[in-house]
């Protein structure tokens, strides 16, 4: 048994940089460069970054959108098992490291193909950004909700029907919404379809990639506690991707922070937000406009500007922006250390800070 | 990501007026019959659907408007006479004679047949072509992309004179020569245009989310992508309709279409061309074997010109709701 | 006591669309003091664009001003009644924007233009704004330069050139001249109201509109192929202008960042671009239209800081339009609550967040997850109206969980409850 449901290792994503007369490879994107994240069962995972850091790239990955360069990623096998193929692969035996290789096969999301996949995408389900972008303009909203029934071959025909107005009401719709394109919904409506279509196939996990970021703040808090409802009720498990720190606050248990396609810290949210340790978490949340005129505090600006990922610095990549980076941060890459309690923090000067 | 403030765009205010109209209509219908309404406002548009509606009547009451004194081919011309010089408008013929005497009017409406035969034909066998390698290449790219526009390099390179004279030497004269002529050198605009359209509709979120639901490519291309990139190709078509009929009358006249007495309005055009000219004291004696014809394929292009100018502004969503 | 610098009054606009006229702005009025940045919060279709829109005159086309006064108090201090800048030619408004009262908008990537560099595009304002001092400084250089001259011929071209700037310098001046006459006499009959003085202003404008004549021999000389070359002079004078700018605004490597296109700067850096040309002539109200809603949280702490040290060097108010409110906690000193193209409140920051009065204000500040945000969020039922339809009397009234007879019938009137902060709300007219 496990008590992650998502269990991701080392996944790395890289985007083929071609140039040259003969256009062949001359460097890579590296959005995604060897992340390690676990999602427990039921518990929504905030993971929280700027644009290029990489967690789009990485949950479409998840989604299987994208193909990984790399990596492992184990959705819902036992504990036990998952331990032994990474053991065998890490040996030097070149036997084990065969059968660690047949066994991935089955076992490792990313190498999914056929009705393996098929079977996959009914456990996991995205929900998108922009609501004007993720519905077809030319389908009708139940068409749409019911897409991934159709899809699966679960449901057909007249049952369709029925179908949609049960995942209707789920999200707070109606009947009357049924037979309308989506132009004709506002922004939060919208979210509510790509919403109810998540949840057509009953799955066990929803990533949501920056679910409110489109929308205006009153409709923001009505999604949010949509989402938090819908957990509750049909025990989903979240992996909430966005950038605005406190609604990541509001909706989850735990946090981890990209920062140039890899985690640099990982923690409860509680923690996080109270004892951050790694230096890019802090200006983070110092750069918060918190909606509160008297909190008298102190920003710490950062220099420069969100890097690319075509070119990152060698070591420590928040090494160029970081204040407090020494000689050791610029040559030697930092792991991901368990400060205390599963508090993960990946810097080599984060006990005197 | 934020959402503009513009209050233009009233659909993502609240309930949009056609809440009003409830369920009442099937909604599919709700929208089509909004489209017309938009359609119908523009004066240019009425314009170009009555000469467009004229044609049609002319191509479909040509048996009653003009009958066909030789029951088996309608499209050979009548002639009352041999006599080579073309003879003025007239009350046996309305609007004159070719020379050898081939009635115009005639000419004119089963030429009407004869264009939109060529104009669909053409037309249609683009798009089929077009679509299906335009989505190969957009959608799925790689070398199926990089091979198949390189052999629509290829075609363009074609010199279109040069191909039509070839084909009509390896088939013989006449109109099937011409469509295929043209067929040949129209796939290329056809599948470049809704391959830009597809690159642009592959990326957007709701194909995403139609992958993540687990549909296949067809299934995607079918029910998503194809719905939402067609519309420039079809303005591109009814736009194309006119002019196919306008190069395939440059190619009559220069001799690689039909025979002479065949009812085509290219046709009718190249048997006057020593004609076009009247002897010095009165050089415009026969303007009506150039103008008539002249004047109708042109009256048929600009139908088509205006109707898919039309098209466009109701079906192009960014200007859709203006 | 805080002077205005600007005060729109009963503003309204509509949008004439093919499914209805939009009543985007239902009589907003909004005053900016000298020194304060004042903060317009809203949703998406509350108006705040439009109304800065409207201020600017530029209001897009479906759009048109009907009804309402804006009124500027500018610089001179012999002025103490305002201008009525919606009764003023187009001519006027093309000097004051970019010169006295400057915009910036969301995204900075399509406020630049993608062909042109950067130090054209930010020098445009120089060009147009302060073209006089340009030249003046010009003729001093190249001057500076004649003295020391050996060769005849240089001599000679230098000589042609402050010939050519002294003759472009004179007609500006003239024109200025022209134009100042004009602008006193509108100003003086800026309150009558009768047909005859009317229909002078009237003319007037027009005669603004009208006064600016190129001078025959400049042009034919700046189209000659060679001797278009002496204008390479204003451009260094306007490029070191330009870099100065750059500079002061924390640019790093202004002088290869003047040379390059926009597409190779990043997006905050781009930005500072958009705010250099915005801040060229010293405006006296800087306008900004949601600047940093598409850029990463540090990005934005960075724009958002860069605004408050110009604001004490360069401009001196800000009009900041935003929907964050935790942005307006930051920068702002006043703030103004929209809704669907009403003003509910206005009154200070600390006022707002501590004592909101109106419904709305209220139910947006308990939407917005706070850093210690304990119980469920709380959000306001209903959606947004249709502004081709909207309700009647209040346009809050549907969604308002205190909502009376009065507020489906009646408009309500703007009351001032306490020093600087007014509510447009019948709950608080009967207090009186």
């Amino acid at each position: 048994m496990n008590t992650n449901l998502l269990d991701i290792r080392e996944l790395k994503k890289y985007y083929p940089v071609k140039g040259g007369v003969f256009r062949h490879h001359v460097g890579d994107v590296k959005a995604v460069d060897g992340v390690d994240l676990a999602v427990k069962k039921g518990e929504c995972l905030g993971l929280v970054g700027e644009s290029g850091c990489g967690k789009t790239t990485l949950g479409k990955t998840i989604l299987r959108l994208h193909d990984s360069t790399d990596g492992r990623i184990y959705f819902d096998q036992s504990e036990e098992k998952i331990q032994k193929v990474e053991k065998a692969l890490a040996s030097k035996n070149p036997k084990e490291q065969e059968w660690a290789r047949d066994e991935l096969k089955t076992i490792d999301i990313t190498k999914y193909r056929g009705k393996d996949l098929l079977g996959l995408r009914k456990k996991v389900q995205i929900v998108f950004q922009d609501p004007s972008n993720s519905l077809s303009p030319r389908m009708l909203a139940k068409n749409i909700v019911t897409e991934p029934l159709v899809a699966q071959r679960v449901v057909r025909g007249r049952a369709l029907e029925a179908a949609a107005l049960e995942l209707l009401e789920k999200v707070g719709l109606g009947k009357a919404h049924l037979k309308r394109y989506p132009h004709e919904f506002s922004g939060g409506q919208r979210q509510r379809l790509a919403i109810a279509r998540a949840l057509a196939t009953s799955p066990e996990f929803i990533m949501m990639d920056e679910p409110t970021s489109a929308l205006d703040v009153s409709v923001q808090a009505q999604i949010l506690n949509l989402l938090k409802q819908l957990q509750q009720e049909f025990n989903l498990t979240y992996l909430f991707v966005t950038h605005h720190l406190l609604v990541v606050k509001y909706t989850s248990d735990r946090i981890a922070v990209m920062y140039l396609g890899k985690i640099v810290e990982q923690g409860e949210t509680a923690r996080i937000f109270e004892q951050s340790l790694h230096p890019y978490t802090k200006a983070l949340l110092s750069a918060i406009p918190i909606p509160d005129p008297y909190t008298g505090r102190k920003r710490i600006i950062l220099t420069g500007d969100v890097p690319n990922p075509v070119d990152p610095p060698p070591a420590c990549r928040f090494a160029p922006r970081c204040s407090y980076a020494t000689d050791i941060c610029r040559e030697v890459e930092p792991q991901l250390e368990d400060a205390e309690d599963g508090h993960l923090v990946a810097c080599h000067r984060w006990r005197e800070l | 990501m934020h959402s503009t403030d513009s209050p233009v765009d009233g659909s993502t205010i609240g309930q949009s007026a056609s809440e009003a109209q409830g369920e009442t209509k099937h909604p599919g219908l709700r929208e089509f019959l909004f489209s017309m309404k938009r359609l119908l406002k523009n004066p240019l548009t009425i314009i170009g659907l009555v000469i467009i509606l004229f044609f049609v009547f002319l191509a479909i009451f040509a048996p009653v408007l003009a009958p066909p004194p030789q029951p088996h081919d309608p499209y050979l011309m009548p002639h009352d006479g041999w006599k080579i010089q073309p003879s003025p408008p007239s009350a046996e013929s309305p609007l004159g004679t070719l020379p050898s005497q081939y009635d115009i009017l005639y000419g004119v409406i089963w030429g009407t047949r004869n264009a939109f035969r060529i104009g669909l034909f053409v037309v249609a066998a683009n798009l089929a072509v077009g679509i299906i390698l335009g989505s190969l290449a957009g959608y799925f790219g790689g070398i199926a992309d990089e091979i198949i526009m390189r052999i629509t390099d290829i075609f363009y390179a074609i010199p279109m004179l040069v191909m039509a004279m070839a084909l009509v030497v390896a088939f013989g004269r006449g109109l099937q020569s011409i469509i295929i002529v043209l067929i040949i050198l129209g796939w290329p605009t056809y599948t470049r245009v809704i391959r830009s359209e597809i690159l642009i509709v592959r990326d957007m979120d709701y194909i995403h989310a139609s992958r993540a639901s687990g549909s296949s490519h067809l299934r995607i291309l079918a029910k998503h992508i194809l719905p939402n990139s067609i519309f420039s190709v079809i303005i591109v078509a009814s736009m194309n309709l006119g002019t196919t009929v306008l190069t395939a009358a440059a190619l009559s006249f220069l001799g690689l279409g039909a025979d002479t007495g065949y009812a085509d309005w290219g046709q009718m055009v190249s048997t006057c061309r020593n004609w076009i000219v009247g002897p010095a004291d009165n050089r415009l004696a026969y303007w009506y074997v150039v103008f008539i014809p002249g004047f109708v394929i042109a009256l048929f292009v600009l139908g088509w010109n205006l109707l898919g100018d039309a098209i466009r502004d109701v079906f192009d969503p960014k200007l859709r709701r203006r | 006591m805080s002077t205005v610098i600007l005060k729109t009054d009963e503003l309204y606009t509509d949008f004439y669309t093919f499914e209805g006229v939009v009543k985007a702005l239902n009589g907003v009025s909004v005053t900016v003091n000298q020194g304060e940045t004042f903060g317009l919060v809203g949703e998406s279709g509350c108006g705040k664009s439009v109304t800065v829109r409207s201020i600017m005159r530029i209001v897009q086309t479906p759009g048109k001003i009907v009804d309402g006064k804006i009124v500027l108090f500018f610089r001179d201090s012999d002025r103490t009644e305002g201008i009525d800048i919606l009764k003023r030619s187009e001519a006027f408004m093309t000097s004051m924007r970019g010169n006295d009262i400057s915009m910036i908008f969301q995204e900075a990537s399509t406020s630049l233009n993608p062909v042109l560099s950067i130090g054209y595009q930010v020098g445009e304002s120089f060009y147009f704004h302060r073209l006089d001092q340009m030249l003046e400084e010009t003729i001093e250089t190249v001057t500076d330069k004649l003295d020391g001259t050996k060769f005849f011929v240089v001599k000679w071209w230098r000589r042609l050139k402050i010939a050519l700037f002294r003759r472009e310098l004179r007609r500006l001046k003239n024109y200025k001249d022209e134009i100042d006459t004009i602008d006193n006499e509108l100003y003086a009959l800026e309150e009558a109201t009768d047909v005859k003085t009317v229909r002078r202003r009237n003319m007037l404008n027009r005669r603004r509109d009208q006064a600016w004549k190129k001078d025959l021999l400049v042009q034919l000389v700046k189209r000659v192929p060679f001797l278009k070359r002496y204008q390479s002079d204003i451009q260094e004078t306007v490029r070191s202008h330009v870099v100065s700018l750059l500079n002061s605004l924390g640019v790093p490597n202004s002088e290869r960042c003047v040379d390059s296109y926009p597409h190779e700067l990043s997006g905050g850096m781009q930005q500072r671009i958009v705010i250099a040309i915005a801040l060229a002539c010293n405006p006296i109200l800087l306008i900004a239209d949601e600047p940093t809603s598409n850029l990463d949280v540090t990005i934005q702490a960075q724009i958002v800081d860069l605004i408050k040290t110009l604001k004490e060097k360069i401009i001196s108010s800000v009009l900041f339009i935003t929907h964050d409110l935790g942005l307006v906690a930051e920068i702002c000193d006043r703030t103004g609550i929209m809704y669907a193209g009403d003003v509910c409140e206005v009154a200070s920051v600390k006022e707002i967040f501590s004592n909101p009065l109106h419904p709305y204000t209220q139910g947006l500040l308990r939407s917005v997850p706070k850093a210690e945000q304990v119980e469920k969020l709380s959000t306001i039922p209903g959606t947004v109206p249709n502004l081709i339809s909207p309700p009647t009397g209040c346009r809050f009234h549907p969604r308002c969980p205190h909502a009376m007879e009065i507020c489906v019938k009646e408009k309500p009137p703007t009351i001032e409850v306490s020093d600087g902060h007014s509510v447009a709300c019948h709950l608080y007219g009967e207090e009186e």
